[in-house]
């Protein structure tokens, strides 16, 4: 080999390596962007082009248009013409259409143009991907020529990148989304590892032992979840999906129908014992008031005839508290909230069975609007939580105290206990429905949350606090009304 | 004064006919609709005392039979809630609700009805 043939051979070996590492750098270009600037970075000198356009009709965020010049690499507003009609197949030079859309892009004068219509797999069969070449000298049949033994790898190299930003769109929304799900979500591969889960499945199995996957519901910061599964066939394997579903909402007006069903049936009940009662306790007054009139005389028979009147009466009064507890009309009446908790505390008899129970009315009737059955249901509900609280305690030491009163433009019910009260953290959580401080078969943690939710529809509050009998004290206030409202 | 008590509830009946026997009147006192029917038709009374719901025939199903000719007073009596506003059944004079808390009350709004016919004395 001559020393000339070496040089030669030298050379093309020079130009060869040189070549594969401009292949190799488009093929490795991470993005589109990176691609465009590195094909203009090795063309710009060879070719003296002035600057390569990349026209995308249909990508995921729409119709995009980059520019790549000696400023780098910019995006810019897409131009319009007609030049699309005619370029799908061909590359072709210098059309007039191609200037004069590239000009309405650029705002500028455009030099000549070089158009590449480059097919791609992604995005079907009909999409092609536009490369604008603008190129200074007028001999471009080099450029021409590289364009033309380059298409094919052009066109691998954007099929690579355009997949490539499809999977990683489609993962970033298939992410976000799985993350984004506020209930727990966890996929099980078939030796029941975990294979995949989101965030709020995370966040549970980091703060909680791992005894929650296998129950049918479990409890996570006062919701209750309950667990769904299905299979899913990935890749000829069957995964399992766990699906912890919010019950939460739906337990809970489970529980308040139940309770609107109990307290219905207990209304037809009462009213039908209410009707049977009433007549032969009418029949008996009636009798004893005319006794009365003819014993007037005799004061011992007198007396008894007067304490037949006094039972008969109570029973009346009992009738129809039984019934005004049950009414379920679903209107708002104005009633005295005194009254409301005298004519409770009767149903609340054999849970007050210590001698210190305190009942403060106020002085003057203190008006509320109200249904005034559902609020019974709540007043009964937190003297009996209070009357369970102190149930435990040696009987000198049991301190229930029940009190209303007015506090500027509301009344206010207290109920104080002197049991162990309730730690501050807690005082939102036991109104959260299932928190409960009981034990299992004593309360369904639902009274609490019920009775606040039953109090705010009156437009009222139920707070809990400390009392200064040592337990807990509870609060309920509704806007005060005016008797003629 | 002739009064007719129709009511299931015997101390009810009893009790109603006791005050009226008392305030001089004449009373027949029936435990069910048939009977006191029967007896409204040929006593004749001026007032009548009449209870919703009896076994048999009810109050509004006598009231029904007998038609109003006499132009007597008719008082009907009820537990139920909703009858004693139950405007739609016609002839009743006065409706009142049980448990009623004075008889005594409840028989002078009844005679009240009547006193302002000047052709019945008691």
């Amino acid at each position: 080999m001559s020393p000339r043939e070496q040089k030669n051979l030298n050379h093309q070996i020079q130009s060869t390596k040189k070549y594969l590492k401009f292949c190799n750098k488009l093929f490795t270009a991470s993005s589109i962007e990176l691609f465009l600037s590195d094909l203009y970075k090795e063309t710009k000198l060879k070719f003296k082009i002035r600057s390569l356009i990349f026209y995308w009709p249909s990508g995921h965020y729409g119709e995009q248009q980059y520019v790549c010049d000696s400023k780098g690499i910019y995006k810019c507003a897409v131009g319009y013409g007609s030049f699309l009609e005619n370029a799908e197949k061909h590359i072709r030079v210098g059309n007039k259409e191609d200037s004069q859309y590239l000009a309405n892009s650029l705002g500028r004068p455009v030099q000549n143009i070089l158009v590449v219509p480059i097919r791609t797999t992604q995005y079907g069969i009909n999409s092609s991907i536009y490369l604008f070449v603008e190129f200074y000298s007028k001999n471009h049949s080099k450029l021409l020529l590289f364009y033309k033994s380059h298409l094919e790898l052009i066109m691998k190299c954007l099929d690579r990148l355009l997949l490539k930003d499809h999977l990683e769109t489609g993962i970033e929304l298939w992410t976000s989304t799985f993350n984004g799900l506020k209930e727990p979500l966890a996929v099980f591969d078939e030796n029941n590892k975990l294979s995949n889960s989101n965030d709020v499945f995370d966040e549970i199995s980091a703060n909680s032992d791992s005894s929650f996957l296998n129950q049918k519901t479990f409890q996570w910061k006062g919701k209750v979840f309950e667990r769904h599964s299905y299979s899913v066939p990935i890749n000829n394997d069957l995964y399992t999906i766990y699906h912890y579903v919010d019950v939460s909402e739906s337990l809970h007006l489970r529980s308040r129908m139940i309770q609107n069903i109990k307290m219905s049936a207990l209304g037809e009940l009462g009213e039908n014992v209410a009707h049977q009662l009433s007549n032969p306790l009418t029949g008996v007054l009636s009798m004893a008031q005319l006794l009365l009139h003819s014993y007037k005389s005799d004061p011992e028979v007198r007396k008894d005839i007067e304490d037949i009147v006094t039972g008969v009466s109570r029973s009346q009064e009992i009738i129809s508290n039984l019934l005004d507890f049950s009414r379920e009309d679903n209107k708002l009446y104005v009633c005295d909230l005194n009254k409301v908790v005298q004519k409770t505390l009767p149903f609340l008899k054999s849970l007050i069975s210590f001698p210190d129970f305190l009942l403060e009315l106020y002085e003057k009737p203190v008006f509320v609007k109200v249904q005034a059955g559902l609020l019974q249901q709540v007043v009964f509900n937190i003297i009996k939580n209070a009357c369970q609280a102190v149930s435990e305690l040696p009987c000198s030491s049991q301190k229930v105290k029940v009190q209303v009163c007015q506090n500027g433009r509301h009344a206010v019910l207290h109920i104080e206990d002197s049991g162990k009260g309730i730690p501050v953290n807690d005082y939102e959580n036991v109104f959260k429905p299932f928190f409960t401080t009981k034990g299992k078969n004593e309360g369904t943690g639902l009274g609490l949350s019920m009775s606040r939710s039953i109090v705010e529809s009156f437009k009222g509050h139920l707070k809990v606090g400390n009392s200064s009998l040592g337990g807990a004290c509870f609060s309920l206030s509704l806007p005060l009304q005016y008797k003629n409202q | 004064m002739r009064i007719l008590i129709i009511d299931d509830e015997v101390l009810i009946g009893k009790s109603l006919s006791r005050v009226a026997t008392l305030h001089g009147h004449t009373v027949k006192t029936e435990q069910n609709g048939q009977e006191g029917l029967k007896t409204w038709k040929e006593f004749k009374p001026h007032l009548v005392f009449l209870d919703v719901l009896m076994p048999g025939l009810d109050g509004p199903s006598v009231l029904k039979q007998v038609g109003k000719k006499n132009n007597e007073k008719i008082v009907m009596m009820s537990a139920h809630r909703a009858f004693s506003n139950d405007v739609s059944i016609p002839d009743v004079d006065l409706f009142i609700s049980k448990p009623f808390k004075d008889i005594v009350n409840v028989f002078r709004q009844a005679e009240q009805l009547c006193l302002s016919h000047k052709d019945i004395s008691p």
